[in-house]
């Protein structure tokens, strides 16, 4: 039997489902009230998690129970967070605010040299090296020796590859010489125009994703909600 | 008296005008404006039947604007309101969604179904998993949010079975804050009591560059656990994870996510720095479709995506409880969809096609143009 505990989380998931469902009618104080309760509890979730995983357990014990070595170290975080915080507090902002500026630097910079490290080592490289090798002739002689069919589809791959590709750059390209009109010649209005087909094809595919993904979400809620009616009947009949 | 109109077929200039002497006042051709009723003129004038015609609807005219007679009320034309439209649209599409999917949820026998192909790299995934053993520690990452654990947990449950079965010891972390908690959920849902326990390494901020770190230096990355205490220790709770001194050290690498960014950000930072272990990812349908690419080029050894995929990764002889809730009802919600897709698609191409529509929406352009 379930206790009353239960039973009130039971309902107020249905409720809360119920207001979420209520955008089909439109927007609507109900739905905004369900997606507050839903951001605020998840923020405050959130301030937790990193105040015990983040503040306490990277910055208060070591710094408590550390060597003077690591103390020194932590001061750097410490004092660039503290910095940051120049930018939030209202009194300091309008005459502090340059203060937080240090801070901003390092994270930008910092965020961006990884990042495009990761996106040249992790993406580009491997990425174009793999497209490459879709044209490879000794796989492809390889794979002609294996089965014809699968050099056949090897072929069409590499084929849809390589147009894919070439027109989804083309037709991105705006570019024309100085003196002439600002018109693209004729044939690369062509092969933009392939392209265009294959952006749309991509994101059509991104579009049955996101559909495919939003799906289980509503499956779920809808056998809560029937579940917790159930459960309803069944109290009112007993 | 006026001549007969018939024989007026000369071509002087009185003929042409509509009113004589008054050039460009009115149309030429105002045959038009039939009028059987041919009144007498006071004097004698050289006039044809249209110009007559003419001069007696100015004549109307004139006399219209001095009564000032209202003028005749039409019946009001049916006004077209987008927005109800699409309220109307929307209120019909969630009805009928709701109801297919609640229908099959009723009545749903929940047996597995067969699935057709299972493709190379959910075999892959397969072999990796089954291939562990009792000594080996996994690396889970747990990189979704709440809002996908309705898609995601089924997915997860499909992994997690054949990581509990083979006794490996998952070792969980995410770099969002909700995913410990994540983790945590799905575990009390299919854990067995006789399943090792999972370390808890927890939350781990700072997008990129934090996953830079875990790569770097996992230890000192989390120097503790969930509960505080140091998991790197010997006398710690899973004495195994003394082994363990880089990435790399794990049997295998699985990232559950349901972001392709988050996803890119695991393959750019991460996958460089693992060797020979194998690199697993099991994404939400949203994501899998960008992170393909990676697959193809070798960066991956095994992926499943969404719920089709770990449809596909379960076995028949040993459905996945969670998977069989949400299948029936996916299979007849996605059915649905696409009817609405393609009904849309051809009540579109229908209306496109109308002259009249294109007209409209041309008139329409121009009007936004400056």
């Amino acid at each position: 039997m379930m206790d009353m505990t239960e039973i009130m989380a039971a309902a107020l998931g249905f409720l809360i489902t119920c207001a979420i469902f209520s955008y089909i009618l439109g927007d609507n104080p109900l739905l905004r009230l369900a997606l507050h309760v839903l951001a605020g509890a998840a923020a405050g979730y959130t301030a937790l998690v990193v105040f015990n995983t983040t503040i306490k357990a990277q910055i208060y014990e070591p710094y408590m129970h550390g060597s003077t070595e690591e103390r020194l170290l932590l001061g750097v975080p410490i004092i660039l967070g503290v910095l940051l915080l120049a930018k939030l507090v209202p009194p300091l902002s309008s005459r502090l605010i340059w203060a937080g500026n240090p801070t901003l630097a390092f994270l930008s910079g910092v965020g961006a040299a990884v990042a495009v490290g990761g996106a040249v080592t992790g993406t580009i490289l491997p990425q174009v090296w793999a497209s490459v090798n879709v044209l490879d002739p000794q796989a492809v002689m390889e794979t002609a020796r294996s089965s014809p069919w699968s050099l056949v589809e090897m072929v069409g791959n590499a084929v849809i590859i390589l147009l894919g590709t070439l027109t989804t750059l083309i037709a991105f390209h705006f570019g024309a010489r100085s003196g002439q009109t600002p018109q693209r010649p004729g044939w690369i209005n062509t092969l933009a125009q392939i392209g265009q087909g294959f952006i749309a094809i991509t994101l059509g595919v991104l579009f049955a994703g996101v559909l495919l993904a939003a799906l289980p979400a509503m499956i779920e809620r809808c056998q809560s909600a029937l579940e917790f009616i159930y459960m309803l009947l069944g109290l009112v009949i007993r | 008296m006026m001549d007969n109109p018939q024989d007026q077929q000369d071509d002087t200039p009185q003929k042409k005008e509509a009113v004589p002497g008054l050039e460009d006042v009115l149309p030429l051709n105002a045959a038009m404006f039939e009028s059987d009723e041919i009144l007498p003129v006071p004097f004698s004038v050289d006039i044809s039947e249209p110009q007559y015609k003419h001069i007696r609807l100015l004549e109307r005219m004139l006399a219209q604007e001095n009564e000032g007679t209202p003028p005749p009320a039409q019946p009001p034309k049916a006004e077209y309101h987008p927005d109800s439209f699409q309220r109307f649209l929307r209120l019909a599409i969630g009805v009928i969604l709701i109801l297919t999917i609640s229908i099959n949820i009723l009545y749903s026998n929940r047996s597995p179904s067969a699935v057709l192909a299972v493709p190379g790299e959910i075999t892959q995934t397969r072999m990796i998993l089954r291939g562990l053993s009792s000594e080996s520690m996994v690396l889970v990452a747990f990189d979704y949010e709440p809002g996908f654990s309705a898609e995601m947990e089924p997915l997860a449950a499909a992994v997690f079975q054949d990581i509990l079965t083979t006794q490996a010891v998952p070792v969980i972390l995410s770099t969002s804050p909700l995913g410990t908690l994540q983790a945590a959920r799905l575990m009390q849902k299919i854990q067995p009591p006789t399943a090792r326990q999972p370390i808890y390494l927890g939350y781990l901020p700072g997008g990129a560059a934090g996953l830079m770190s875990l790569t770097n230096s996992l230890r000192n990355t989390f120097p503790l656990d969930v509960d505080g205490e140091s998991p790197w220790l010997p006398d710690s709770a899973n004495p195994k994870l003394q082994a363990i001194n880089s990435i790399a050290d794990f049997a295998a690498v699985i990232v559950l996510s349901a972001d392709a960014e988050n996803a890119r950000n695991w393959l750019e930072q991460v996958q460089p720095a693992l060797n020979k272990t194998p690199f697993i990812f099991a994404l939400s349908a949203q994501a899998a479709p960008l992170i393909r690419p990676y697959l193809s080029g070798n960066q991956l050894q095994g992926m499943i995506g969404g719920v089709i995929g770990a449809h596909a990764y379960q076995e028949p002889k040993q459905p996945n409880a969670m998977l069989q809730m949400t299948w029936d009802g996916f299979a007849a919600g996605v059915w649905v969809a696409v009817a609405f897709i393609v009904c849309g698609s051809g009540i579109s191409l229908v209306l496109l096609s109308d002259p009249a529509r294109k007209k409209r929406r041309k008139q329409r352009q121009k009007r936004r143009l400056p």
